[in-house]
């Protein structure tokens, strides 16, 4: 398998955006074989690195929830109720 | 008597997992500061544990982030109405650069990448944020934006070869 500069399989390969299995394996033994394509990786690895850092502008904490908005959110689900039962409740509902 | 399912509070607790970070990211380009993202995404996920899991099958994200910006959108015209944005604030929200962060070596480094995005058209520096800054995969940002995985594919390749190449330049020069 061969991949010219502009495959955008390139990039799929470093933002781990391949799924399928025999492709990736594909583009692993290609690499190993082909050095320039090895650098050319490495410099798109390098560009996507570069990217995601500029682009992260906050820390960790600032990206959740505050715990009790989290908290908030989780007892909500604990409470969810199964979709039988919620159409039996709009059914009480409108027979009211 | 009402029965509780505890799979839907597990796929409640999964989603919430899976996409709190990236939702907060996002929400805080619509609503403009971090609180009012935080209430987007908690009312997003709120409404979650009311949604039907089976009608969401495939369009998850689609749908949590159509719902999540709709909400930041809410609290921003609400805010707008009652106080004036701070212009600092407005300046943020206007642009989607989020500010420098120390942890980029150098400064003509983080310049050439705010370059590359600045030439983009609005919608490729969306798909750009999302991938680099909310940490979605191609698939999910397909669901939101309604883009072909296969353009979004082509466009993350030809930014990141710019970006490389730019890179090459720079460190070659003297």
């Amino acid at each position: 398998m061969s991949f010219d500069k502009n495959d955008p399989r390139l990039t799929a390969y470093v933002l781990d955006e391949i799924d399928d299995a025999s492709e990736r394996a594909a583009m692993d033994g290609a690499l190993e074989a082909d050095p320039e394509l090895r650098v050319l990786i490495d410099e798109l690895t390098n560009a996507s690195h570069v990217l995601e850092q500029a682009l992260d502008g906050s820390s960790e904490a600032d990206n959740l929830l505050d715990p009790d908005q989290r908290a908030n959110v989780e007892a909500r689900a604990s409470m969810a109720l199964s979709r039988r039962a919620r159409m039996r409740r709009r059914r009480l509902w409108w027979q009211v | 008597m009402d029965r509780q399912n505890p799979e839907q509070a597990a796929w409640v607790r999964e989603t919430l997992n899976r996409y709190e970070r990236p939702l907060v990211r996002y929400a805080l380009r619509y609503a403009g500061d971090l609180e009012s993202a935080r209430d987007a995404v908690q009312d997003t996920f709120l409404k979650l544990c009311l949604a039907d899991r089976s009608a969401l099958n495939g369009k998850l994200a689609g749908w949590l982030f159509s719902v999540c910006r709709n909400r930041a959108l809410d609290m921003r015209r609400k805010a707008r109405r009652s106080v004036p944005l701070d212009p600092a604030v407005e300046q943020q929200i206007e642009s989607p650069m989020p500010p420098p962060d120390a942890a980029i070596e150098s400064y003509e480094t983080r310049s050439l990448v705010y370059a590359e995005i600045d030439r983009l058209p609005a919608d490729e520096r969306e798909t750009i944020l999302m991938k680099f800054h909310d940490g979605l995969t191609y698939r999910e940002i397909g669901q939101i934006t309604g883009t072909p995985v296969a353009t979004i594919n082509y466009r993350m390749h030809a930014l990141l070869s710019r970006i490389a190449e730019r890179l090459r330049a720079h460190s070659a020069a003297p």
